[in-house]
């Protein structure tokens, strides 16, 4: 017994893992390995595209993600419980429709030259730094979520300790507070950088070939799905690399140890000038990221009013039912995948975790795929369909690709329960199921639900793989919203759109209130 | 309820395709996302009775999900938005060959496929829309021309990958040969105003702003904007000049939406019976009214806005010779650097 709990990680991460395992025996089934359509100069291209892109997003990502994180977590200003609430919302935004709304607003005869009434004002932003700007826009709220409960989670202790030592706010921030924030930070980043690099949608309208477009010119260009399955795989041996680099990096400045035992150091209230520059630097992030793209909506939804096709509340419906069942699945299986690396920890357990995260850097498509690969290999070994074509399929395709969104959160909660606790619910003699209820998950419950908003406004959205494996008249949100905007028509595109980033406000109200905020 | 219930079903490891795979159903897989196709299938429903499932994905994405599936797919049928994957689909022997003497009587021959595999249900022209004030219609004439160092810095249009285009270049090597595909694609990409990127509209608008003087895209997007609800859109398409490229050559290239019976249909009477009723005068009218496409059955009208645009000649070549260069159009646009 006590020998199958070391291999429980090992085999949740392989089952989370099947549909990236399906294609890799898939790459090694076909023996054809070779890239043939795409030279080595569109390579290059594509390589130095992604570059570019990554490294932009992950510097804007930063900026925006951290700045907002620590100003909502440590300080009180001048709205600054409404900012907590709106720096999250960008997130409920599809990239691409983020992307179309700031084409509305800067084209010829858009938003902005109505708004001046000067026509011929323009500002052509299809191109790499707009992508780029773009997707950091959509992304930063990663690190936000992430961030925000560690800043504030820092105890009075260290806030002491630095006014004792009289560090300067500059000193402090970067010695003390970032540091603690680190494990948060950096699981954020890395859900923003492997979306960044799956995105297909946004890079191919700005007209930016990065390395997800190369996959999809083999596939759809030059009608080879071996040779992007290829692609992808490569793709996959660069992230997995880096991820393994960055684990022995953060093996070697393991300092966290921030206990939930000692009281959380109280806000600072902030005056004046000070005052000021916070909420100018609020106004002017969530006016960038949330206001302008939500008022070309509200514009188009204006235009489309007349018109206005209520069905989309259907959609709504389909989105959320199976959008709260799979984020539970997800989270929950997180949660033991952490738990089970945690107490009963072993090398297989840390390669198969990392495994399991894989899925958010390959395009959903792809990932989608690999579902269909194992799906059917299932039905035919049955003889008979089984699999394919169910809710199975597609919460599954969500659990593979959508893991990282949530573990990420789970690990950055433990790591902030002090082991002391482990060994003195041992001492205790308390049950596992006793250990687990009564005190791992009430001390995690906010890493918790983060996790599940961050799956929740992830799954709403979700595109590629839905469509490709969602059950016959199964349409969420996300769908309409592409129907809408594939066909050219995006006033159209503005409902739906509007109702997905409602929702997302409706849910982190909820877990803003006094039911989540009360243990925090 | 109805959704707890299918979820509970998948659970219970029962397939949506065979718990529901009744007499009077039909699986369609189509690429096809347009309100008006919703529209025809309640109206299919509402006449024989029998219950459309669709999945609505990107072609390439259904054709190799059909690939996967082999034998257990649940679809009877494939509706794609362009020549091309249904000629893949065909080639990969996914599709099945049906006789239907309204489908024969319906779609004119070009618009379908020889062995009755694939029927075109509507068509799409491929057009240029200019400037009037920086282009006079004398200086056009055939896609070819557009190769023509006087169009420098002028021309305007979406990535090579883009379906529509990958299938104006096919057809270009079906009349022409690939050499001369490969000299019109770099003369075209060295013409081009800007760098390839965003989609048919946003062409259409930089003709209007001035960034070029000449885009090449689909009729029916300039249908859509001006029946547009956002009066910009309709000012812009107002602005400029639609033009039928190719008059006094081969004709204007076409593309079209069309449909074929998957080869482990399930419902193959169904399917063909569902294609037939596309095919009819009602649902034709509706798919030229709602989407301003051009009805593939020649006994339908275009819509009030595209009649406005004239009657030109279209290229008749059998599409089946489009769908069989779209690898090889790829490749020329890759080596003539068309992004």
């Amino acid at each position: 017994m006590q020998k199958f709990k070391y291999l429980l990680a090992p085999l949740l991460g392989l089952v989370i893992s099947l549909p990236i395992v399906s294609l890799v025996i898939y790459f090694i089934a076909q023996n054809d390995f070779r890239v043939t359509s795409i030279n080595l100069s569109e390579l290059l291209l594509y390589t130095k595209n992604t570059a570019f892109v990554l490294f932009g997003t992950a510097f804007l990502v930063l900026l925006l993600g951290i700045s907002t994180a620590f100003m909502s977590a440590r300080f009180e200003y001048v709205g600054s419980r409404f900012f907590s609430l709106i720096f999250v919302l960008p997130l409920a935004f599809p990239a691409y429709i983020l992307g179309y709304s700031y084409v509305g607003f800067f084209e010829f005869h858009g938003i902005l030259a109505t708004l001046l009434s000067q026509p011929k004002v323009k500002l052509d932003i299809l191109n790499i730094y707009g992508v780029t700007a773009i997707l950091s826009f959509a992304m930063f709220p990663y690190v936000f979520i992430l961030a925000r409960v560690s800043f504030a989670s820092i105890s009075s202790t260290v806030v002491e300790l630095v006014s004792l030592k009289q560090l300067s706010f500059c000193k402090a921030f970067f010695t003390v507070y970032l540091p603690l924030a680190y494990p948060a930070i950096f699981a954020g980043l890395v859900l923003a950088m492997m979306e960044v690099l799956s995105d297909y949608g946004t890079v191919a309208y700005f007209g930016v070939d990065t390395f997800s477009v190369g996959i999809f010119k083999s596939w759809f260009g030059y009608g080879n799905l071996n040779e992007a399955i290829n692609l992808a795989i490569i793709m996959l041996l660069m992230v997995f690399s880096m991820m393994l680099a960055e684990s022995r990096l953060r093996a070697k400045f393991r300092f966290i140890s921030v206990t939930h035992s000692s009281q959380k150091a109280p806000k600072v209230k902030l005056r004046g000038f000070q005052n000021g520059i916070a909420f100018g630097l609020s106004m002017l992030i969530s006016t960038l990221t949330l206001f302008i793209p939500t008022g070309v909506l509200l514009y188009w939804f204006y235009l489309d009013f007349g018109t206005l096709d209520w069905s989309s509340l259907t959609y709504l419906y389909c989105t959320l039912s199976l959008n709260v069942l799979s984020s539970f699945i997800i989270i929950a299986l997180a949660f033991g995948m952490v738990y089970a690396s945690r107490f009963y920890p072993s090398k297989l357990g840390v390669m198969s975790h990392k495994l399991s995260i894989l899925g958010y850097s390959i395009p959903g498509a792809i990932i989608g795929i690999g579902i269909l690969l194992f799906t059917n290999f299932i039905d035919q070994s049955f003889g008979k369909v089984v699999l394919g074509g169910s809710f199975f399929a597609l919460i599954f395709a969500y659990l593979s690709r959508y893991f990282a969104a949530s573990i990420g959160s789970v690990e950055n909660g433990f790591s902030k329960i002090d082991k002391s606790i482990d060994d003195a619910t041992i001492v205790f003699g308390t049950s596992e199921w006793g250990r687990i209820f009564k005190v791992y998950l009430p001390l995690m419950r906010p890493y918790l639900l983060s996790g599940f908003l961050i799956l929740y406004i992830d799954l709403a959205k979700e595109l590629p793989a839905t469509l490709l494996l969602r059950p016959f008249n199964y349409d969420t949100i996300a769908i309409r919203i592409y129907e809408l905007a594939s066909n050219e028509i995006l006033y159209k595109s503005a409902f739906p759109s509007l109702l997905l980033v409602v929702t997302t406000a409706i849910a982190v109200l909820l877990l803003n209130s006094k039911f989540v905020r009360g243990r925090r | 309820m109805s959704i707890s219930s299918n979820i509970l079903k998948a659970f219970l490891g029962l397939s949506i395709a065979s718990s529901f795979a009744l007499a009077s159903e039909i699986n369609v897989y189509s690429h096809r996302h347009y309100d008006s196709d919703k529209l025809l299938f309640a109206a299919f429903e509402k006449k024989s009775g029998i219950k459309v499932n669709v999945i609505t994905a990107k072609a390439e994405e259904l054709v190799s999900k059909l690939k996967i599936e082999g034998a257990n797919s649940p679809a009877d049928m494939l509706i794609t938005s362009d020549i091309g994957n249904l000629y893949e689909a065909k080639v990969e022997g996914l599709l099945q060959k049906i006789d239907s003497k309204t489908l024969s009587a319906n779609i004119p021959a070009h618009l379908r496929d020889s062995d009755n595999e694939w029927f075109g249900l509507t068509k799409r022209a491929r057009i240029f829309v200019y400037n009037p004030e920086k282009i006079s219609e004398k200086e056009l004439g055939s896609y070819l021309d557009l190769s023509d160092p006087k169009f420098k810095g002028k021309i305007l249009t979406r990535s090579s990958s883009a379906a529509y285009n990958k299938s104006l270049l096919a057809s270009i090597i079906a009349n022409h040969g690939e050499a001369k595909a490969l000299e019109f694609a770099k003369g075209l990409v060295a013409n081009f105003a800007r760098d390839p990127k965003g989609n048919d509209r946003d062409q259409i608008k930089a003709v209007a702003s001035g960034e070029g003087d000449l885009a090449i895209v689909n009729t029916y997007y300039l249908g859509i904007m001006l029946n547009s609800k956002d009066p910009k859109d309709v000012e812009i398409a107002r602005s400029v000049k639609l033009f039928f490229p190719a008059q006094k050559a081969e004709g204007t290239h076409i593309n079209i939406s069309g449909a074929g019976v998957t080869k482990y249909a399930k419902n193959k009477e169904n399917a063909i019976k569902l294609i037939e009723f596309l095919s009819s005068v009602e649902a034709q009218t509706l798919f030229a009214e709602a989407n301003h496409e051009y009805p593939a059955n020649p006994a339908v009208k275009a819509s009030g806005t595209v009649a406005t645009f004239g009657t030109f000649k279209e290229d008749t070549l059998p599409l089946a010779e489009v769908g069989k260069y779209t690898k090889k159009a790829v490749e020329i646009a890759t080596k003539a650097n068309w992004r």
